[in-house]
């Protein structure tokens, strides 16, 4: 299938669809609120495209090690997906089944796991390195 | 002019060219993964919704009693799945984002307009996603109501989106990998994303899955936790019952198109023969827990009503306000021996956050369907 022509079926399969999303809201405006809907896929988008998404690139391009670089990326992915949970927002003083564990506790064992990984590959490849370089020196030149 | 590959000294490799192959061959994986993750998402969300607004002209079966648990524990573990997926996937195709002329042709114009629905969409689900699971609500909307609207607009999306770029994904895929070091460094950029969504996965995970608990460090309850060893969503205090379910005058109505109305105590209720149950209350947030139930078969109540056969039923709360004062039984749930007006739960009368002194409890329903604070049963 060419691009063009896998656009059009695309477009006749998924226009639709995405058609009865827009209706849907438009059709239960008073509790789906769609203008404000629409605010916050533009300014989700935003925040990704220009702020989350440079900083994450940025960063990757002074740390040189892989692992390092996995660590930091996936420490601030799990940090951002918990912070909700360890700010405790929806907790219910009246409800305390609700949002019970100890989220702090847990994120923060939980960044030390990836820290302990992060850092041990990064360890262990620094070591190898620097073992196949000394191989090389006592080698010598010839 | 294309660019030519650049080789450095000392024999590592790095081609431009590969580069590009590379990050080409990346951008299409990571798109499959997050296709597939998307797609079991909206799947299960599909019959989630389904089952919260039925169409008239839709029979749900009231079994598996525990298909609901499953497909929401899945749609929860799919959905978090899908955040560091989006996420790679976005640094791997950044780039495009600034390149010159913005648009080549009509169809790229076309291609690049239906990305603001698709990655703002789907940026929008699973951040509202992980929000509601949190009982966060920092928007105006119902969250319902706009998940499930953007829901519809993230598959159009996505559908315009793969058939732009079946062509490419197929090309991409079918080349053969590029040399180290490019390949190494996508194999380790694909396992460490892989890895962050495992951990997410697990992090979420046991609130459907019981013996994951312990690990599950953002899963929404405790196991055990509430009364009568299990949680409680609703609250009396949060619906306004606590005194009208206190009420001794109490009755469950049961009238609609019945030949016979009734209005039952308690007393009432409980010398009628009794049936048990084994179900889970599973929530649309992800959790759920199960329960040894005990109470009067609805399809027992219908027949001492005079209901007809096949009979549906709406099911009323003393709930006064809210989308999820009532809940609809079909045919199947309304005739099924497991659904149940429960009276009693873990060999102790239902607890008051749990319903007293009557509530609905029946097979393969989502917790918002299992109506609590019974006030009345219309047979419709």
């Amino acid at each position: 299938m060419t691009e063009a022509r896998g656009l059009v079926f695309g477009l006749l399969v998924g226009v639709p669809i995405l058609l009865l999303g827009v209706l849907d809201a438009l059709g239960a405006a008073g509790r789906a609120k769609p203008f404000e809907l629409v605010r916050w896929i533009v300014g989700l988008t935003l925040v990704l495209d220009l702020l989350v998404i440079p900083v994450a690139l940025g960063v990757g391009r002074l740390v040189r090690s892989a692992s390092l670089r996995w660590g930091l990326a996936a420490s601030a992915t799990v940090l951002a997906v918990a912070w909700p949970y360890v700010r405790g927002y929806g907790a219910d003083p009246y409800n305390p089944s609700l949002l019970n564990r100890g989220y702090g506790t847990g994120t923060a064992v939980a960044l030390g796991g990836i820290a302990a990984v992060s850092l041990g590959t990064w360890a262990l490849g620094h070591r190898r390195v620097l073992g196949g370089r000394r191989r090389e020196q006592d080698r010598g030149p010839g | 002019m294309p660019r030519r590959p650049v080789v450095r000294d000392g024999g590592e490799a790095v081609s431009t060219r590969d580069g590009t192959e590379s990050r080409t061959r990346l951008a299409a994986v990571l798109g499959i993964a997050l296709g597939a993750c998307v797609t079991v998402c909206a799947a299960t969300g599909l019959w989630s919704h389904l089952h919260q607004q039925e169409p008239s002209w839709l029979d749900l079966p009231a079994r598996p009693a525990g298909l609901y648990r499953i497909t929401q524990g899945l749609h929860v573990v799919s959905g978090v799945l899908a955040i560091p997926l989006l996420l790679a996937k976005l640094a791997t195709v950044h780039h495009h984002l600034f390149v010159w002329p913005p648009v080549r042709s009509v169809a790229h114009a076309v291609e690049r307009a239906f990305l603001l629905p698709l990655v703002g969409g789907t940026a929008f689900m699973l951040f509202s996603g992980v929000a509601n699971v949190a009982h966060w609500y920092p928007w105006g909307f119902f969250f319902p109501a706009a998940h499930g609207a953007v829901a519809w607009v993230v598959v159009g999306a996505l559908a315009v989106h793969l058939g732009a770029k079946w062509a490419a994904t197929r090309t991409a895929l079918r080349r053969p990998r590029p040399p180290e070091p490019a390949d190494a460094s996508r194999r380790t950029f694909l396992a460490g994303t892989a890895a962050t969504g495992a951990l997410l996965a697990v992090a979420f995970a046991g609130a459907t899955v019981p013996w994951l608990s312990p690990l599950s460090f953002l899963a929404q309850r405790r196991p055990g936790t509430g009364p009568q060893g299990f949680p409680v969503n609703k609250t009396a205090r949060g619906a306004g019952v606590t005194e009208a379910a206190a009420d001794p005058g109490w009755r469950l109505v049961i009238d609609g198109a019945v030949d016979r109305p009734l209005a039952l105590s308690l007393d009432d209720l409980r010398a009628l023969p009794q049936t048990e149950a084994e179900l889970p209350i599973a929530c649309v947030e992800g959790w759920s827990a199960s329960a040894r139930w005990r109470g009067v078969a609805v399809r027992d109540l219908l027949d001492l009503a005079g209901a007809g056969e096949g009979a549906e039923v709406r099911a009323e709360s003393l709930q006064q306000r809210g989308v999820y004062r009532a809940s609809l039984l079909n045919r199947h749930q309304a005739g099924d021996r497991h659904t149940l007006v429960a009276l009693d739960v873990n060999g102790e009368p239902l607890h008051l956050e749990h319903g007293y002194p009557a509530r609905l409890i029946g097979p393969g329903r989502p917790g918002v369907e299992q109506t609590k604070w019974l006030a009345a049963l219309v047979v419709t």
